[in-house]
């Protein structure tokens, strides 16, 4: 992740009182409450970190009661919460913009059952996604939104932004697998949204677990999760694709999907990328390829040999120097542990990146890449990709130096040009890492006024005050104070 | 409720989505009631990349004719809704239908990717978009689909799409004893089968019930399946034509829909003994013929919301009332 230089705004002075926190203190106990500079550090940013801000206090609930008990404490006082989980946002989706009361989940981490007749698990928010797996993998079952941080990121947190991975071509996002949720109001009430722990799956009445689901921590807290597992597949083939050229390989992705082939994933690493992966991890990537593309078919295993064969012939046609089968479990472990920490080794390449997330329709794969290829030249900054390729849905990875104002103000000169583009191909400027502080201001340009002001009576119906993460989603909301990219570098 | 009901005979027939954001406008202005919408001129496909496997269309096409558009290029939206004469999409949405082969691919929910919605204020909105993956704004899509109209009506949605199956069969399995029945479907459920129609059903009542299991995809899991499945119990080829029998067969007033975790599914059936039912029984959801069941009470707080979420969309109350 980035390296953290950018000087620390002082927070609004108007925060909870002396005796708020000792109420804070009281329900959670004295050593959950974090109100001291140094410990406060720690949330001043997620893993988007050009804009930072200190909460005033961070509480750390460590159960349903006592979440809607610190909520109710804030709704009294009128004060600001900011719902966190690990923390693993790449848009700034939990910042605390003003300040205001961050209510941190990570002491709720308990999976408290798992149903393997119904295929369910109900876990605490702050349970880590991969650990739902892993709990359940001796029943042969899964949990199916696979984002890169998974090792990190937390359930509630997922449900928060509707999290994606790499899978998610074949299996959804987040909101295909969460049943149902308990939700505290930003009142203090606490609801439970959709499928209930012993309900069946059709709820009566509005799919409110549907329109709270991904809505960025703005409609109330998610204290626990009601997940739907799905079996293990019975096999895998997982195929690497070696191209000469970031465009043969977005020919081929087209050509996969076109040909009625859904792989569970097809993913695109190109040249800085696999060679900072490789340098990193020791996988056995070519240095000197222009493109690597993952194609990972499962199923039941008759079928896949065919598709395999189909696979490897249209990567061949569209020029594939070599496709390369993973012929072990480990292979395919080893390979997938490569893809998924390719951020990691971006520190390799340079101090400070802007991670971005559009999304193009498929067809329109190479006409993009193109443009960012483009865009690269004409900045003269690297923009290495990893990406969901068969999903249309692009990880471009602006580097620059924070410390050089010229580098900072082109990276987010080339981040807006990016995002403009998906819009103007008919994408989205998000696929699954959300608006948070980081691309509000886009809003604008994808949605209409009436469509803005739709979503924002929909939040009021949640949240009347604005109170529950606050300035975040909308144009026009309150950025950070510190947010000046030249001062910044300039420190 | 504010509006009166006289205008109610009245029909409304857009013939774009603006037309009807006006009519809407106008019955909020008069404090009216809106009469039916008939949505049928909004029967255009918009844009069909194949492939992008998405696919745009006005909302008052026939789910029918759509799919057979999408069927001339190998694809499909993966929902299967009873359709008699000309079931548009829009009725599928709003009453949020599926069939059979829900089990396997999800409820239609699942597949809509962007939508416009005529609000009851006469607002024209959209939410989602056009790309497979998209969590920009909230999604709003939720609120319409299986809210029969009480918020807004759906004038244009989106759909990504799926490969049509390369190979799919049916196969049945009808028991005198519904112990057998049941052992039976959890023994399919336990085995390594990937089913995507797994349904119990009972058209004459008293009569037994039967055990249908749907398979799909390549012809070389087809294969393997059916080995699998002909080992498990004394299953025959048939088809999904008891979907079809069963809702022209019964009044749709009278069906209630009864949803439970998929492990009780059997046993709530046990008590319809002499009712006639189709059930999902992957999914855990029964329609049975002249059900009685309890009244289930909403939670207080999400049928607050929900009343609130109703005013805001429909202030005038121009639309259907919330559905319980």
């Amino acid at each position: 992740m980035d390296h953290k230089t950018a000087p620390t705004n002082q927070r609004p002075s108007s925060g909870p009182s002396a005796s708020i926190l000792d109420e804070f203190r009281r329900i959670v106990g004295p050593t959950h409450v974090i109100a001291g500079r140094q410990e406060l550090l720690v949330y001043e940013c997620d893993a988007y970190t050009l804009e930072r801000n200190l909460p005033h206090v961070v509480v750390l609930p460590a159960n349903t009661d006592e979440v809607a008990a610190v909520v109710r404490v804030c709704a009294r006082e009128g004060l600001a919460i900011i719902p966190r989980g690990a923390g693993t946002s790449l848009s700034g989706t939990v910042l605390a913009v003003e300040g205001g009361v961050m209510i941190a989940l990570t002491r709720m981490t308990r999976l408290l059952s798992v149903d393997v007749r119904n295929r369910r698990a109900l876990v605490e928010a702050g349970c880590v996604n991969a650990s739902v797996t892993h709990a359940v993998k001796s029943h042969g079952l899964l949990y199916a939104p696979d984002p890169s941080s998974q090792t990190a990121c937390t359930i509630g947190g997922n449900v928060g932004t509707n999290s994606g991975g790499p899978h998610t071509l074949k299996y959804g996002v987040t909101t295909h697998h969460v049943l149902g949720y308990e939700l505290v109001l930003p009142s203090g009430e606490v609801t439970w949204l959709g499928t209930t722990l012993e309900g069946g799956e059709d709820v009566d009445g509005l799919d409110l677990r549907g329109a709270a689901l991904g809505t960025e921590g703005m409609f109330g807290i998610v204290t626990r999760v009601l997940v739907r597992l799905i079996r293990a597949p019975q096999a895998y083939k997982t195929l690497l694709g070696i191209f000469e050229t970031v465009d043969d390989a977005s020919q081929a992705v087209s050509d996969i999907i076109r040909a009625g082939i859904v792989p569970a994933a097809l993913e695109m690493m190109d040249q800085l990328i696999t060679q900072a992966v490789e340098q990193a991890y020791h996988f056995g990537f070519p240095m000197d390829a222009g493109a690597v593309l993952i194609v990972e078919l499962d199923g039941l295993a008759p079928g896949l040999e065919r598709q395999a064969q189909s696979v490897t012939e249209i990567c061949r046609q569209r020029r594939a120097r070599e496709v390369r089968l993973a012929q072990t479990e480990q292979q395919r472990a080893d390979l997938w542990k490569s893809r998924k920490r390719a951020f990691g080794a971006i520190g390799r390449l340079s101090p400070n990146f802007i991670t971005q997330d559009g999304v193009v329709p498929r067809s329109k794969l190479p006409e993009m890449m193109r443009f960012i290829e483009e865009c690269s030249r004409r900045h003269g900054l690297r923009i290495p990709n990893v990406f969901h390729a068969g999903d249309g849905n692009l990880h471009p990875l602006v580097l620059y130096d924070e410390r050089d104002p010229e580098q900072v103000k082109k990276a987010l000169l080339i981040s807006d040009e990016i995002l403009t583009q998906c819009i103007a191909l008919g994408g989205s400027v998000t696929g699954e890492h959300g608006i948070g502080t980081e691309k509000m201001d886009f809003m604008a340009k994808q949605f209409s006024k009436d469509d803005l002001e739709a979503m924002k009576q929909l939040r009021a119906v949640f949240d009347p005050q604005t109170r529950c993460n606050p300035h975040k989603m909308f144009p026009g909301s309150k950025k950070c104070g510190d947010f000046h990219p030249k001062k910044q570098a300039a420190a | 409720m504010s509006a009166s009901a006289s205008a109610s005979a009245n029909v409304i027939r857009p013939s774009s989505a603006q037309e009807l954001s006006d009519a809407v406008r106008a019955a909020c202005h008069s404090r009216q009631h809106l009469g039916s919408i008939d949505l049928t001129a909004l029967n255009r496909i918009l844009q069909h990349v194949p492939e992008d496997m998405t696919v745009k269309v006005e909302a008052g096409i026939s789910l029918g004719i759509l799919q057979r558009a999408l069927a001339m290029q190998g694809q499909w939206i993966p929902v299967d809704p009873f359709t008699p004469g000309e079931l548009s999409v829009e009725e599928m949405l709003a009453s949020d239908l599926s069939g059979p082969r829900r089990y396997g691919f999800g409820p239609v929910r699942d597949h809509v990717i962007g939508m416009q919605v005529v609000l009851g204020d006469g607002r024209l909105i959209k939410s989602g978009g056009q790309v497979v993956k998209n969590v920009a704004g909230y999604d709003l899509m939720k609120l319409f689909m299986g809210s029969r109209r009480s918020l807004g009506v759906i004038t244009e949605a989106s759909f990504k799409l799926l490969p049509l199956p390369e190979f799919e069969a049916v196969f049945a399995c009808t028991q005198e004893s519904p112990d057998a029945t049941s052992d039976l479907l959890e023994r399919v459920h336990a085995s390594a089968l990937t089913p995507v129609v797994l349904d119990v059903y009972r058209l004459t009542p008293n009569d037994d019930v039967t055990l249908v299991v749907g398979i799909a995809g390549s012809r070389e899991d087809g294969a393997w399946q059916i080995g699998e499945l002909q080992r498990l119990g004394n299953f025959e080829m048939s088809d999904l034509s008891y979907e079809a029998r069963f809702w022209s067969s019964v009044s749709r007033e009278r069906v209630t829909r009864i949803s439970v975790r998929p492990s009780d599914l059997m046993n709530v059936i046990s008590q319809q003994q002499e009712k006639r039912f189709v059930a999902r029984a992957g999914n855990g959801i029964a329609y049975v013929d002249g059900a009685e069941v309890a009244v289930k009470v909403q939670d207080p707080v999400a049928a607050a919301l929900s009343a609130r979420i109703k005013q805001t969309y429909d202030p005038q109350g121009v639309l259907p009332s919330l559905s319980p």
